[in-house]
């Protein structure tokens, strides 16, 4: 039962085709536009191919240094072996912003390679879900497929990893090998795969007390004829795995101490604030929202003589200096009315979200609903998180999207969560010449997924509302309006504003989304105890 | 009508967003002749006569003049092409001066031009190419078993067909207006209510045809391809009215109505005086080049791998010129005399492909690009047969990949092939669960005669169990010809031809290509003898049997056509 093999993501045929079809489309994109992460990911592996490691944390020379964990750095280092078969020039330290054709090609190649992993991890965690239910061959089949389709070929990843640039996909198919694991209550395989996790993105520790929490109930715990009993050599064997893990890729950094450098790099705090130049749609945008909008209160009241002028114009300045945040610069930014909110303040916050889950799940672990749970926690850290970006929100909805077809409710939340999580990345694409790419990617994804649920079971729409279909509907007055009315009517002015209205849009969907989410959750959880 | 459910719906609306994202995507990797001066290639000689037509007035475009260098991409397609270069133009003056200024514009190219060119590409794809598509899967799920799935797949293989996607939106042409309104006036005089013995539903079908056609064919002269099936298909339906008035009328009408759309487009030059006129038909026919231009999967480049065949070293241009008139006429002939003796839909359909193919293996200066004429009706056959038609499609790709891979396209080729596989599978896989496998495409009663003779010659019953049989081989043909391309696209990426024979690749994957479409037009010729000698055989039988995989469980056998016809 423990051993986790990894026949458990053998691909069926349907979905071979969908992966086909999906890699060929990302072949079609090689020459797409490509953001500034492309010339990020470049420079890694330049500067893990010809630097010791000891300088890779410390060097430099371009202003995209190394931030991600050690595991990572260590895969540009295997791709830079692979790099001169395309071109060589790459790798050398002074070629800042090279991209030849065959450069570009090979690092393309690199992410649509790497993401067989993504395929794997959904193929596993589709399969893990299929143990132990009852329905018919055929439907069950289709409806695999298309859960398979949803979370695969999602319009998010398409445009994050694939035009955009990065290594999402790889990053997630890993996560859910290791959700497909602890399911299949393989929890040392879990152990292992989410321990390799933390160390190719550090991002995944949100979602770490989870995996502590159930692997520590589920696995360490033994239920003895009276009492739960801790065993000490089964958290011993877990710990030992991780441990194992950890040292063997710290290990050559710590040989040159290189380990100072490395967490000054991972955890930059006080550098950062609140939000992202764009504010990821989550509770924080609305906050500060809300601060702007009750400067410009204020400044109404002030113009209407109802308040002393002084204190207007500290809060013009503040609010000037929000919006200046707003339209790039990646610094701490002060709320003029509303309090500001400390690191410590979010990190209780997102914990404090937590804590129910975390307590039903050790109070009843069940490996079924692990998925959801762990949708649910990763959903609250993004809400609530401390420097989100809008690209964290692929994790949640690709748990979301596992689930999608269990039944009406479940479907209606994943589609309510991913049309606000698309559009809030499509200001990623900003470009002109992106335009297209922006709209039909999307588009695509909504109207393929809709034809999918109706060809597998059209009553799972049941539980959509009229107010979703309002919500939805706003798509499209909104996405007019920043994409076309506020520029020609605006020009350059108010950058700001569509990237604003944008967030507390999409902010809104995703705190409904949420609810829903939770609802589901919840409601399972109380389904199966009665 | 039957096939407007929610899936329907929901399926074209994907499909076609999925063919915009295609062509978008496509449209990002290089285009022919970029950066390759002095001459460039189709996308300079596209701008060129956007600048010529911008720029000069009408009597000059097709005229040699100081300002008209003919030898640098003259403009060689009749009117309506250059009406289009004409607006296009005048819309890049406005957007983009330098792309369009007289003579200072040779070779510009930048990231912001090619992005309009692009654009103008995707936007007369998308306003005439798509609905004559969707009008054209529309009218063929019409009167099917399983409506839904063959106005899917129909449009499906319409809009994601390879070779007219990477032509139009990675080499750069214009193929797709021409195209599209050759396919919308098929989908008009297609209809099965056309053969209601009435003139006043027949003309009101056929004449919106006749126009569509004849716009399709001054935009670019390659759609006479079509014209046999047009002429034979139209003048079949009207020889099947009652009464030799009604007969008489329906011709009057058909023969009027193209008059007057030829003069309509012809009327600016007619205007401009006869020689500018003339000058239209000199660059139009080019009867002074020669028989084929560079390599070509046809019958006259095939045979000049004999030395004694070798025509254009051979013949002079003029007897070339006869010889290969007289070869495809003679070729028309049974396709022609079927159409004409027992006129349907089917005939109809298969008789387009058929007369593509005769031009494109027979006739004179033919492209390599000119089988994009047989491959878009057979692109709409995709529900009814998918491999042969998956097939017929790939090899047509196939046989143009020299040219795509000349221009930087060898990515998109690879991409293209792939997404054509998977439809190719999921279409067979949803004919399969279907249980269409055994059902012909048309209800008998649909086709709307009542003369089916019941019994036919014996010649008739041999030629259609030949046409089975090889129907029935055609699984393990396919593969072995899929193997034969694949080993064909290695050698020519590993072993380098001899310094002799610089286009032996280019040379060999044209007669590979050429066999496959010899071996069509065959079939097709059978299946025409068959339909004029009194029976209309099924192309069908594709040998599912042999592919493996048996009709899918019971249960969604049963329970999909519920879903899927509302």
């Amino acid at each position: 039962m423990d051993i986790w093999f990894p026949t458990h993501s053998m691909l069926t045929c349907d979905e071979l085709a969908i992966v086909v079809a999906h890699t060929a489309i990302k072949a079609l994109l090689v020459p797409a536009y490509r953001s500034t992460d492309f010339e990020v990911h470049r420079n890694w592996l330049s500067l893990t191919a010809s630097l010791p490691i000891s300088e890779w944390y410390r060097d430099e020379a371009s202003p995209w240094t190394l931030d991600y964990p050690p595991l990572f750095a260590l895969f540009e280092r295997a791709l830079a072996l692979v790099a001169p078969l395309f071109d060589a020039r790459m790798l050398e330290r002074g070629a800042l912003g090279y991209a030849s054709h065959a450069t570009v090609c090979f690092q393309r190649l690199s992410v649509i390679c790497a993401d067989s992993l993504l395929y794997a991890g959904v193929a596993a965690a589709l399969s893990a879900r299929r143990a132990g239910r009852s329905r018919g061959a055929a439907a069950r089949a289709r409806s695999d497929a298309l859960a398979f389709a949803f979370v695969a070929c999602d319009a998010g990843l398409l445009l994050v990893d694939h035009v955009h640039f990065q290594y999402n996909g790889m990053l997630l198919g890993i996560l859910l090998l290791a959700a497909a694991a602890v399911e299949r209550r393989a929890h040392r395989s879990a152990a292992a795969l989410f321990a390799s996790l933390l160390l190719l993105k550090h991002l995944f520790l949100l979602t770490a007390p989870l995996f502590f929490v159930q692997l520590l109930r589920a696995h360490c715990f033994v239920r003895t004829p009276t009492r739960l009993a801790f065993s000490p050599r089964r958290f011993c064997e877990l710990a030992a795995i991780v441990v194992a893990i950890a040292a063997g890729v710290l290990a050559p950094f710590a040989a040159v101490g290189a380990l100072g450098d490395m967490t000054n790099r991972l955890f930059p705090f006080g550098a950062r604030g609140l939000t992202h130049s764009y504010w990821a749609p989550n509770v924080w945008a609305l906050y500060n929202a809300a601060d702007v909008a009750a400067v410009a209160g204020a400044r109404a009241l002030c113009a209407a003589g109802l308040v002393r002028r002084d204190g207007g114009g500290q809060l013009a300045r503040a609010a000037s200096a929000m919006i200046a945040h707003t339209s790039g610069a990646v610094e701490p930014e002060a709320h003029a009315v509303l309090p500001s909110v400390s690191p410590a303040a979010t990190a209780v916050l997102t914990l404090a979200l937590n804590a129910p889950v975390l307590a039903a799940v050790w109070a009843r672990p069940n490996a079924r609903r692990f998925r959801e749970a762990l949708c649910v926690t990763s959903l609250a850290a993004f809400l609530t998180g401390w420097h989100v970006h809008e690209k964290a929100i692929l994790t949640p909805l690709a748990c979301a999207a596992l689930g999608a077809l269990d039944g009406p409710a479940e479907l209606r939340a994943f589609l309510m969560l991913a049309a606000p999580a698309h559009f809030s990345l499509l200001p990623l694409l900003h470009g002109p010449a992106e335009y297209l790419l922006r709209v039909l990617i999307p588009c695509a994804y909504a109207a393929g997924a809709v034809l999918g649920v109706l060809l597998v079971d059209r009553r799972l729409f049941a539980a959509f509302t009229r107010a979703d279909a309002f919500y939805l509907a706003g798509f499209v007055p909104l996405e007019l309006c920043v994409s076309i009315v506020l520029p020609v009517l605006a020009g350059a002015r108010l950058p700001f504003v569509p990237l604003m209205l944008t967030s507390i849009y999409c902010a809104f969907g995703i705190l409904r989304a949420t609810w829903l989410l939770a609802a589901v959750f919840w409601l399972a959880r109380n389904e199966r105890a009665s | 009508m039957a096939a407007d459910g929610p899936i329907s719906l929901a399926s074209s609306a994907a499909i076609v967003l999925l063919a915009l994202l295609v062509r978008h995507a496509t449209s990002l990797h290089p285009y022919s002749g970029h950066a390759t001066p002095p001459m460039f290639g189709d996308y300079e000689a596209h701008r060129h006569w956007m600048e010529i037509c911008a720029n000069l007035p009408l009597a000059q475009w097709y005229a040699p003049s100081a300002h008209n260098d003919l030898q640098y991409w003259g403009i060689d397609y009749p009117p309506l092409s250059a009406y289009l270069s004409w607006a296009l133009g005048r819309l890049a003056a406005r957007a983009h001066p330098p792309l369009v200024t007289l003579h200072a514009s040779r070779g510009h190219e930048s990231a912001e031009t090619k992005r309009f060119m692009r654009g103008t590409v995707l936007a007369v794809d998308t306003l005439v190419y798509f609905p004559a598509a969707l009008l054209l899967a529309r009218a063929r799920a019409a009167g099917a078993r399983t409506p839904a799935r063959v106005r899917a797949f129909a449009l499906a293989g319409l809009l994601l067909q390879p070779a007219l996607v990477l032509v139009d939106h990675g080499h750069f042409q214009y193929n797709c207006v021409s195209l599209g309104l050759a396919l919308g006036a098929q989908a008009l005089a297609a209809h099965p209510r056309a053969a209601a013995e009435r003139l006043r539903p027949l003309l009101r079908t056929l004449l919106p045809a006749a126009v569509l056609f004849c716009l399709s064919l001054n935009f670019k002269q390659m759609s006479l391809y079509y014209a046999p099936a047009f002429f034979a298909h139209m003048l079949g339906l009207s020889l099947r009215l009652p009464g030799s008035r009604r007969r008489a009328a329906a011709i009057g009408a058909l023969g009027l109505t193209v008059l007057a759309t030829f003069a309509a487009c012809w009327l600016p030059f007619a205007l401009a005086g006869s020689e500018a006129s003339l000058a239209v038909l000199r660059r139009i026919f080019p009867v002074q080049r020669h028989i084929y231009e560079d390599k070509v999967a046809n019958i006259w480049c095939t045979m000049s791998v004999l030395p004694f065949l070798k025509l254009r070293a051979r013949a002079s241009p003029a007897d070339a010129l006869r010889l290969s008139l007289g070869a495809t006429a003679a070729s028309l002939v049974v396709p022609v005399a079927s159409m004409v003796r027992r006129p349907s839909r089917a005939a109809f359909e298969l008789g387009l492909l058929c007369s593509a193919l005769s031009f494109f293996l027979l006739s004179f200066q033919v492209h390599e690009k000119h089988i994009l004429l047989a491959l878009a009706p057979a692109s709409a056959l995709l529900p009814d047969a998918p491999l042969l038609v998956g097939w017929l499609l790939l090899v047509g790709t196939f046989s143009m990949f020299p040219l795509l891979e000349r221009d930087g396209l060898g990515l998109a080729y690879g991409a293209h092939v792939a997404l054509l596989a998977v439809l190719v599978a999921v279409a067979r896989r949803a004919r399969e669960s279907d249980g269409a496998a055994a059902a012909p495409t048309a209800r008998p009663s649909e086709r709307g005669f009542a003369d089916e003779p019941r019994t036919a010659p014996a010649a008739c019953a041999r030629l259609e169990r030949a046409l089975r049989a090889a129907a029935r081989a055609a699984p393990t043909l396919c593969a072995c010809s899929i193997a034969g391309m694949g080993a064909l696209h290695l050698a020519a990426q590993l072993v380098r031809p001899p310094a002799r024979y610089p286009d032996l690749y280019a040379l060999l994957f044209c007669m590979f290509a050429c066999t496959h479409f010899c071996a069509a037009w065959l079939a097709l010729q059978a299946w025409h003898a068959c339909n004029l000698l009194g029976r209309e055989p099924r192309l069908w039988d594709e040998g599912l049997a042999l592919s493996g995989s048996p009709p899918a469980d019971a249960k969604s056998a049963a329970r999909r056509p519920a879903a899927k016809e509302d």
